[in-house]
């Protein structure tokens, strides 16, 4: 299902919590080809989340991800790799700040 | 008159008979004090009628029926001085007891001289009154001896049942020092001098107070003896100690057994510091035995650690996924030291089933309730931080141009940070830790963040200030949330190796899979697998609870915002 103006692809939101067992629903996003967030709808208890979320990842040029740890690296050190908008991971990568940041886990609607 | 002063001395001999204090012939004729006895004789001259002597030998029936001029005749004078002259006699009879009663014996020699005087010219009324107030002065200076007897007594008493109380708890220790020994003997001796002292015919008080002050010196000095020789034990036991708690444990058994040596060794140091030696040396068979107990299993052989190893592997494979998830934490933890018990696995069998078990280990749901409480306050505190507050606008995002006044500034960027991570260690009830910054560019193998180091020491945290790892403020505040975190766990691990964390503490078996992978001991080589190497216990807590921690503070501010504080 995509949102004809933007190209967007609707997704439905859920929320679970670092050690939560079940997600819960949290509303719909829609995410462009530039993988950029719109809030379509919220639950209530969970609006402020999404739309944290959702200006937060939209305001980064880059997203982050873990790197591979490197010989030599410290132990408890922690590596990370920037991914551009453009790169092909970047949806992955959106993906996963948005579920490891605000709990937030995606799935396309329809 | 007459009536009163033989009540008074009747009342006061009674009482004196009563208390079993009275003095025996032979004592009243031997009293100690020079000064007095002259007095007595002088008195003696001046005053009883019955020896009264003229100087040309001729007896004289001086007073005979005289009256003085209120009336008192020489026999009631006599038969007054016939009632008073025991209790004079009883004052006379021993050394002054301290001052007061020097005073008053002083001033019944004076009294009883100047009754003398009085009887002399004749006046029975006068020479009544006086002898009644000497009267009062011997009963002072025998009150003054009653007091310091009773004094002496009860004080012997408390003494004699502290040294028994001490002798004995020292005749039930397994193993005496030397110096305890002699002190004790030395206190036994002193202790029989008290005895001697305070049985002692006549009474001699002053002295008896000195042997028993030689009894307390003496109990204190065995009190010294005891503590010094329990020092000299614990000296022992860290040697001991020392040889042994670096080893790797190559079991669980090893870590509690640690645990349980430090828990012993923290009380029988804690009665060295209260300066009660008795206690400790009590005490100190507990500490030999949790350490002896610790010793057998802290260091085991090589060949007896590969062998640990080569059933634990064995064991661990036997055991299907669904087994080794529905395993205790603390279950799996054992596993895991076992799997280490050759050391920190690199590669092989051991390996793979080290990290089978971590990533069938994520954290006990007491650990994660604790966690989201935790989360909330750190959240809570850090927004209220006044310059956490200025980076933020009301939605909770970060002001672009405030944050990048804060980056071109490296001291601000680390004052920052350290009010970050001093505001969550003080959620979690720990001591702030140094945060020292610095500047590494992004390079083909990422971007350094960060770490956190771990050491004998208190952990500290190293970010990397550039702007390729903090351009984006997002990164600084969960790079500096996860590291926290990481000192935490470190704290939690020592607190755990210090006996400090109970087994029975919701937490223990979390932080017994943290002690497990911790560095040096079972955490995982950089070249593992990146799944793997994240999903080990101590990098699943910090990178799950610092990344999402910081969208709890996010709303925390734009909690604050909004309600205008």
């Amino acid at each position: 299902m995509t949102d004809g103006a933007n190209e967007a692809a609707m997704f439905q939101a859920a929320f679970r919590a670092p050690g939560d067992k079940n997600a819960v629903p949290a509303g719909v996003l829609a995410v462009d080809a530039e993988h950029r967030l719109r809030l379509v709808s919220a639950e209530p208890e969970l609006a402020d989340r999404l739309a944290i979320a959702v200006s937060t990842l939209n305001g980064r040029e880059t997203f982050t991800v873990r790197a591979a740890p490197q010989p030599g690296d410290a132990p408890l050190s922690l590596r990370k790799r920037r991914v551009p908008r453009d790169a092909p991971e970047a949806r992955s990568a959106m993906l996963e700040m948005l579920r490891k940041t605000y709990g937030l886990e995606l799935t396309p609607t329809g | 008159m007459s009536f009163v002063l033989s009540s008074l001395v009747t009342a006061f001999l009674s009482l004196m008979e009563h208390l079993g204090l009275g003095d025996t012939p032979d004592q009243q004729t031997s009293p100690p004090v020079d000064v007095s006895r002259q007095r007595k004789e002088k008195v003696e001259t001046e005053t009883h009628p019955e020896t009264e002597t003229r100087q040309d030998g001729v007896e004289k029936e001086k007073v005979g029926a005289d009256l003085s001029p209120e009336g008192k005749s020489k026999s009631d004078y006599e038969e007054e001085f016939r009632q008073a002259a025991e209790a004079i006699a009883t004052a006379r009879s021993y050394a002054a007891v301290n001052a007061t009663a020097t005073s008053a014996l002083e001033a019944m020699e004076n009294l009883l001289i100047a009754a003398g005087q009085a009887a002399e010219r004749p006046d029975y009324e006068e020479a009544s009154t006086k002898l009644q107030a000497a009267v009062v002065q011997a009963g002072l200076v025998a009150a003054e001896r009653e007091k310091m007897r009773n004094a002496a007594l009860e004080r012997q008493r408390k003494l004699n049942e502290s040294f028994t109380g001490i002798a004995e708890r020292i005749g039930k220790l397994t193993v005496v020092p030397g110096p305890v020994t002699s002190a004790l003997q030395t206190a036994r001796a002193a202790k029989d001098g008290a005895e001697q002292a305070c049985v002692k015919k006549p009474e001699d008080w002053p002295k008896a107070a000195t042997a028993l002050d030689q009894l307390e010196n003496a109990e204190r000095d065995l009190g010294i003896a005891c503590v010094d020789a329990a020092k000299t034990l614990a000296s022992g036991f860290v040697l001991r100690f020392t040889a042994k708690k670096d080893a790797k444990p190559a079991s669980v058994d090893a870590v509690k057994l640690r645990s349980g040596y430090l828990v012993a060794k923290k009380k029988f140091d804690g009665l060295i510091g209260a300066q009660d030696g008795i206690g400790a040396l009590e005490a100190s068979a507990a500490v030999d035995t949790a350490l002896t107990q610790f010793e057998a299993k802290a260091d085991p052989a090589g060949s007896e650690r590969a062998e640990i190893l080569r059933v634990a592997i064995s064991d661990v494979k036997k055991l299907t996924d669904e087994e080794l998830t529905d395993m205790s934490m603390s279950a799996k933890a054992a596993l895991a030291f076992r799997l280490c018990a050759n050391g920190a696995p690199t590669s092989g069998d051991a390996l793979d089933q080290l990290c089978r078990v971590y990533a069938k280990s994520p954290p006990e749901k007491a650990f994660l309730d604790e966690r989201r409480s935790q989360r909330t306050k750190i959240a809570e505190k850090v927004a209220k931080i006044a310059d956490i507050d200025k980076l933020f606008d009301e939605d909770g995002d970060v002001i672009g141009s405030e944050w990048s006044k804060i980056i071109a500034d490296k001291d601000k960027v680390r004052d920052l940070l350290k009010q970050i991570s001093d505001a969550q260690l003080e959620v979690l009830g720990l001591p702030p830790v140094t945060v020292s910054t610095y500047s590494k560019a992004e390079d083909s193998t990422g971007i350094e963040c960060g770490g956190c180091v771990w050491s004998d020491g208190p952990p500290t945290i190293e970010l990397n200030a550039h702007k390729d790892a903090i351009g984006d403020p997002d990164e600084a505040f969960i790079s500096i949330l996860h590291e926290t975190f990481h000192a935490q766990q470190d704290m939690l691990v020592k607190q755990l190796l210090a006996g400090e964390l109970s087994e029975s503490d919701p937490l223990y078996p979390q932080v017994l899979m943290f002690m497990v992978n911790k560095p040096g001991q079972g955490y995982l080589p950089p070249d593992v697998d990146q799944d793997k190497y994240e999903a080990q216990p101590l990098e699943v807590d910090a990178e799950s609870q610092g990344t999402f921690a910081y969208s709890d503070l996010q709303l925390a501010i734009r909690a604050v915002k909004s309600s205008g504080n």
